[in-house]
């Protein structure tokens, strides 16, 4: 009898199960970047087109309304997924990125002045680290960034250090999309709220690794994008308590966040709808929400624990090259594997894969802070969702043996000097 | 067919006997060693190309009317196409390397591999080059004579 996640891949992954290039059939193992779209994902989306397509809160007539429901009950589904208190704490926006974006301007506008500290990490993606860091240019504040230590966790006595200064707000992922570390968030948020600093968490790389609610883990706000929940690009969610988007000034306006306007003033939504001025990308929107109830009904434990075990072979097979670095040693990992071979660049590397039919990501990852402090300029990185197999992961081995053994053929020292 | 012209029809037919892509990149790795060495200081910003994934180094001069220069990059792969670069307009007459149609690496059956992404990044390279060699040529019409190098 065939496992269930053999049965669901082959099932709901259409993109997997077929994926070729070229005519040559190829090994999804990028998902870290984007995940494949569930069978049910791609139905939403359809029949969002086909049946469903009218803007929302504007109109009377039953599309309009049958598009907001559609809306309204994504958002339920999102504060579910997220164990928010309620559906009023769930921002939509483009992505993670944007969410990001949305959070550190409103928070400048209403929080920061000159003098103030923001903190956020050196192991940060960048859309976590450059919307604070214009925050702070653009408020005279300052951003102050907790080290990574030698093993890839973050220097939490440095933190300490930092929070004696009484920061406003700590931004932190809850993996590192690089190293895979995973972040000890509770413990964080509290010595951070202890110095009366909020916390914002960059859940993009967390989503499927069982995270806990966001009022376990006691933090603030909190983002992620659908594309890497199995659901569609250029739709995500910023998860705001209550509190703080009262709170907090919306940065952009527009039309559907306002609830009255005067000769000298504006009144606006309240909760969610006063950060999604304009029209909200309402077929995202729906391809999210059939996401979450997908990785919902297969089981987010039994999804968590399938990638960990992937992980892991992954990282037992990798060991097994000579020439080959493993970034970081953390205490747990989760969802991604980062890995270089001097002298040869990532590029080369991931060039070589890309020629066996192996998608991998290479390059700074959007995370040049954390390389710089790692003394490299690039890894490759490997990221398995549970649809990938320990066949393919098997397969990796072999092309990246070949790749590695046959640049050594062609004269490159692999392996000659263990540091990258 | 000319001399530039005809190094590129080599590099294709090279290429094409080794078949697949994985061939054709373990053989770009070995030609990567064959780049002559390039001087520390040509590795400064104002001479990089700069790639998403990978930094390439150029400066270039002229000497006795020709176009000469030195190249480096991060990458092997990417060091193993300025050899291929090299051969084809190094040491060529400024007015040809600059009016050169180069074309050797957008050939499916080389690099098959090599998407419009990928031939973007190694265009850009031999665009500068190119740009360099017309910049060189125009110093030569100005001044009726060699440019100088430079420092």
């Amino acid at each position: 009898m065939a496992d269930w996640h053999t049965i669901i891949r082959e099932r709901d992954f259409p993109m997997i199960e077929q994926a070729e290039c070229d005519g040559r059939p190829v090994i999804y193992l990028d998902n870290a970047a984007t995940t494949q779209c569930a069978r049910p994902v791609l139905w939403a989306l359809e029949n969002y087109w086909r049946s469903q397509h009218a803007n929302v809160y504007r109109g009377v007539y039953c599309l309009s309304r049958r598009a907001e429901a559609a809306v309204e009950e994504t958002r339920q589904i999102c504060a579910e997924f997220l164990g928010a208190a309620s559906a009023g704490e769930i921002v939509f926006t483009g992505g993670a990125t944007q969410s990001a974006n949305l959070l550190a301007d409103a928070f400048a506008l209403t929080e920061l002045k000159p003098g103030d500290l923001v903190l956020s990490t050196e192991m940060e993606h960048h859309s976590n680290l450059l919307p604070w860091r214009e925050a702070c240019r653009r408020t005279g504040a300052e951003l102050a960034l907790v080290p990574v230590t030698e093993e890839g966790e973050l220097d939490l006595d440095a933190l300490d250090r930092l929070l004696e200064r009484r920061p406003k707000l700590l931004a932190v992922c809850a993996v590192s999309n690089v190293l895979g570390t995973v972040n000890p968030l509770r413990e964080i948020a509290d010595r951070a709220h202890a110095a009366g600093c909020a916390v914002a968490v960059d859940a993009a790389q967390a989503m499927r690794c069982c995270l806990p609610g966001v009022r376990e883990l006691d933090c603030d706000f909190l983002y992620f994008s659908s594309h890497k929940v199995m659901g569609p690009t250029g739709v995500g969610v910023l998860y705001g308590s209550e509190a703080w988007l009262e709170r907090l000034t919306p940065p952009r306006t527009g039309g559907g966040m306002v609830s009255a306007i005067r000769e000298d003033t504006v009144l606006y939504e309240r909760g969610p709808l006063k950060f999604e001025a304009g029209t909200p990308n309402l077929a995202g929107i729906a391809g999210l929400g059939a996401a979450l109830e997908y990785l919902q009904a297969v089981g987010r434990r039994r999804i968590a624990k399938r990638e960990k075990a992937l992980l892991q072979y992954a990282e037992k097979r990798l060991r097994e090259l000579p020439g080959l670095r493993i970034l970081g040693a953390p205490k747990q990992r989760a969802g991604v594997l980062s890995f270089v071979a001097p002298p040869l660049q990532a590029y080369d590397i991931a060039m070589l894969l890309d020629s066996q039919g192996i998608a991998v990501r290479s390059g700074s990852h959007c995370a040049i802070p954390l390389h710089r402090r790692l003394g490299l300029s690039g890894s490759v990185r490997v990221s398995p969702a549970f649809y990938n197999t320990a066949e393919e992961l098997d397969a990796l081995t072999v092309a990246l043996r070949r790749s590695l053994e046959g640049a050594k053929k062609a004269g490159v020292p692999v392996g000659e000097n263990a540091r990258g | 067919m000319d001399e530039l012209e005809r190094e590129q029809a080599r590099i294709l037919e090279e290429f094409r006997e080794l078949g697949d892509p994985f061939a054709c990149y373990s053989y770009l790795l070995g030609l990567a060693s064959l780049l002559p060495p390039c001087p520390e200081e040509v590795k400064r910003p104002e001479n990089a190309v700069e790639g998403c994934q990978s930094h390439v180094w150029l400066r270039s001069r002229a000497e006795e009317g020709c176009f000469r220069f030195d190249a480096d990059s991060d990458t092997y792969i990417i060091k193993g196409l300025l050899y291929l670069l090299m051969n084809v307009l190094d040491g060529r007459p400024l007015e040809a390397a600059a009016g050169a149609e180069l074309y050797f690496w957008k050939d499916p059956l080389l690099l098959g591999g090599f998407d419009e992404h990928r031939q973007k990044g190694i265009g850009y390279v031999a665009a500068a080059l190119q740009r360099q060699a017309g910049q060189l040529l125009k110093k030569r019409e100005d001044t009726g004579g060699e440019p100088p190098a430079e420092k």
